[in-house]
């Protein structure tokens, strides 16, 4: 006796005379979910299809370069199907998948990040002029591509700072926990990153 | 705070829409995810077998424990006494009754018993038992009585030899009184001494008392004096051996305490030490200021893994001497957190610090450092070792002694104390060698023979550092550190 909710459907029922990617390409996330709770391969292979794009721009944030990007990508998805049966489906999938993308990634890098930290203590606010032209950069047809690549010129740790902190939302005692700095290390970083991408963009396009 | 806010806007925006069109490569990655998934099971499977194995040979070595631990402890130098509850039947004593014995042997019981007279009877009491010992140890037995006694023996332990019978004792039975009865001593049963109208040597039981082993009195001896028939002696066989615990005179010689004196161990212990830097104020131009007290608060404890191989060699009833060769392998972790708003003006004939410049708003520096540092010793320890105090299991240790260590490397990362460049440590010079002197006072557990757990607050005295003269600190030469020691021992 199958112990499954109805409206779950047996891969294995139906595998037979119907093709298992399009058949799943018609399933909702809960069903991907349960599927790939089973073991079904295929069911894995359609996650990994759907959020390999995404989870690698997230792990380019906190990779050196794209090859670690995959590396971290990778170790992240085997940790997914490895440890599927404790989603609980209390977020979105991709949620879920992004935090430990994240997670994976932060502690790859984290000693990396806290070896040697020496930040130049300037004002990290711009200066006036620094701050029309970064309103200048703001109205150029710059890319996200382009944001992305000079977003990733910035040292490790600057560029680790400021992606966990704009783009993932972590506050700084969270950055601060993640990496085992400071928060207070973890403020001057986030300033000291922000004033370096805006003179990158500014030097490259304007 | 503009650019800040318009900056992370600008972030988000640009961001939110990178494309994803990365293809995704599912045949490499599921080659990986299957690796995994295998090592995943093989570590599952390791691990259940593992936890399998552990609980055999625990069932295993319990079982062992159990039924071998009278050969826990080998006496040594102490007199043996052999015990009354080894020798009897599980809820009775080893009487034999009338009915049990055969009719002609009985009739020649009761012709030879033989009493003493009312002299002896009224010298029957404690302080004078040991004479009667010998006394009765001096009259032959009858072939009856060694026919009893010897029924007895040999119901309670027929596979033995009579040298196992007189040796085989459980370790919570020894006596270690030198002092001992020279022969036998006489011991009663409580009707003895309920009763003196009565006494009578059918009331009394011979209990062997067996010295050292060289001396040993064997059971069998006993008997053969029997051979002599001019005046038997009578025993109503509550045949026992009795445990006999004189006055101590000496220290209490542990059960734990090994045949031979010496003894191989292989010991592995994490030890978590305290220690203080201070600046050394003659040396204030080798040390940047602005470090000074960000590094006295990071370097002031770490913890070593210590795998050793130590022999030990008695020297006293309960005194060691300890040595060996020990692996040392000790972490601190260092984290840096401060400013640097002076640059250091380092003279470059003498390497000596003469001043600072202030740095413009420009240079200043936060820095955040954090590394693991790492050094390696090889230590050659020698100590005494004092154990005053002992039970089945667990054993009071205390020790002093010295050591010799040799520095064998250092690995990680740190900052240089005068231009605050993160340099290696292999960079940095040490001293090759190191003296201590400690002092542990400790106990250990004993998980079994072989296997103790021990627990050993020590305090160390440094009698130099690995740094050279250019280490800006004064390095306090007490060290407080916790033994968590895990001993196998190999004989």
């Amino acid at each position: 006796m199958n112990s499954k909710p109805e409206h779950i459907i047996n891969i294995e029922d139906i595998g037979s005379f119907i093709q298992p990617k399009e058949f799943l390409l018609n399933n909702s996330e809960q069903e991907l979910v349960a599927a790939c709770k089973a073991g079904k391969k295929v069911a894995q292979k359609r996650i990994y299809e759907l959020f390999a794009g995404k989870m690698l721009n997230v792990c380019r944030r906190y990779a050196k370069d794209t090859e670690q990007a995959r590396d971290f990508m990778h170790d992240g998805f085997i940790k997914v199907f490895l440890n599927i049966e404790k989603f609980r489906e209390q977020s979105s999938l991709q949620t879920w998948i992004t935090r430990i993308m994240i997670n994976n990634s932060i502690s790859a890098i984290k000693k990396e990040v806290r070896r040697g930290i020496k930040i130049k203590i300037e004002d990290a606010r711009l200066s006036q002029e620094e701050a029309k032209d970064f309103e200048l950069i703001e109205k150029q047809p710059i890319t996200a591509r382009q944001v992305f690549e000079k977003l990733n010129d910035l040292p490790l740790g600057y560029k680790t700072v400021l992606s966990l902190y704009v783009l993932d939302g972590y506050t700084h005692k969270e950055i601060g926990e993640k990496l085992g700095i400071s928060e207070g290390t973890s403020k001057s970083q986030l300033a000291k990153a922000k004033k370096l991408l805006a003179k990158l963009l500014t030097e490259a396009y304007l | 705070m503009q650019g800040k806010d318009n900056i992370e806007e600008f972030l988000s925006k640009r961001l939110e829409h990178l494309d994803d069109s990365t293809q995704p490569d599912w045949g490499a990655f599921e080659q990986k995810l299957s690796h995994a998934v295998y090592t995943r099971r093989m570590k599952r499977a390791i691990q259940l077998g593992t936890a399998s194995v552990a609980l055999i040979f625990l069932f295993v070595g319990v079982n062992f424990y159990e039924r071998f631990q009278e050969g826990f402890y080998i006496p040594r130098d102490h007199d043996v006494v052999l015990d009354e509850g080894l020798l009897q039947e599980p809820s009775t004593k080893t009487t034999i009754s009338p009915a049990q014995t055969p009719a002609n042997q009985l009739e020649e019981v009761i012709a030879s018993e033989t009493t003493l007279d009312e002299k002896q009877k009224t010298d029957y009491n404690t302080s004078n038992l040991q004479s009667l010992g010998k006394n009765i140890a001096a009259q032959p037995f009858s072939e009856t009585v060694k026919s009893i006694v010897k029924q007895a023996s040999d119901k309670i332990m027929p596979n033995l030899s009579p040298v196992q019978k007189a040796v085989k004792m459980p370790q919570n039975r020894i006596a270690t009184n030198q002092q001992t009865a020279d022969f036998g001593k006489i011991s009663t049963t409580s009707s003895f001494f309920a009763d003196n109208t009565t006494q009578s040597l059918e009331e009394t039981s011979v209990i062997p008392v067996v010295r050292p082993l060289d001396k040993r009195f064997e059971l069998d001896k006993l008997l053969d004096l029997s051979s002599n028939p001019s005046k038997p002696l009578s025993i109503k066989t509550t045949s026992s051996i009795k445990v006999f615990e004189p006055e101590s005179t000496g220290p209490y010689i542990s059960p734990l305490q090994k045949e031979s004196s010496w003894g191989y161990a292989i010991n592995i212990y994490p030890n978590f030490t305290f220690r203080k830097f201070i600046v050394d104020q003659d040396k204030l131009n080798l040390l940047h200021r602005d470090f000074s007290d960000a590094v006295q608060a990071a370097e002031s404890g770490g913890i070593s893994l210590n795998l050793g191989f130590q022999i030990n060699k008695r020297i006293g009833p309960v005194t060691y001497l300890n040595t060996g060769v020990e692996y040392i392998s000790y972490k601190t972790e260092v984290v840096y957190d401060f400013v640097n708003f002076r640059e250091a003006n380092i003279n470059k004939s003498n390497g000596l610090i003469e001043g600072y410049t202030i740095k413009d708003r420009e240079s200043i520096e936060y820095i955040n450092f954090s590394d693991d540092n790492i050094y390696h010793y090889i230590n050659f320890p020698l100590s005494i070792a004092y154990r005053p105090w002992a039970s089945e299991h667990i054993r009071l240790n205390i020790e002093a002694g010295g050591s010799f260590m040799y520095f064998a490397g250092a690995s990680g990362q740190t900052l240089d104390f005068k231009t605050l460049d993160i340099i290696d440590l292999s960079e940095r010079e040490f001293k090759n060698t190191l003296g201590s002197l400690n002092f542990r006072v400790g106990i250990n557990y004993f998980v079994s023979k072989r296997v103790s757990i021990g627990f050993e607050p020590t305090l160390m005295y440094f009698t130099n550092t690995i740094f050279t003269e250019d280490y800006p600190f004064e390095v306090i030469p007490y060290s407080v550190g916790l033994n968590f020691n895990l001993q196998l021992a190999l004989n």
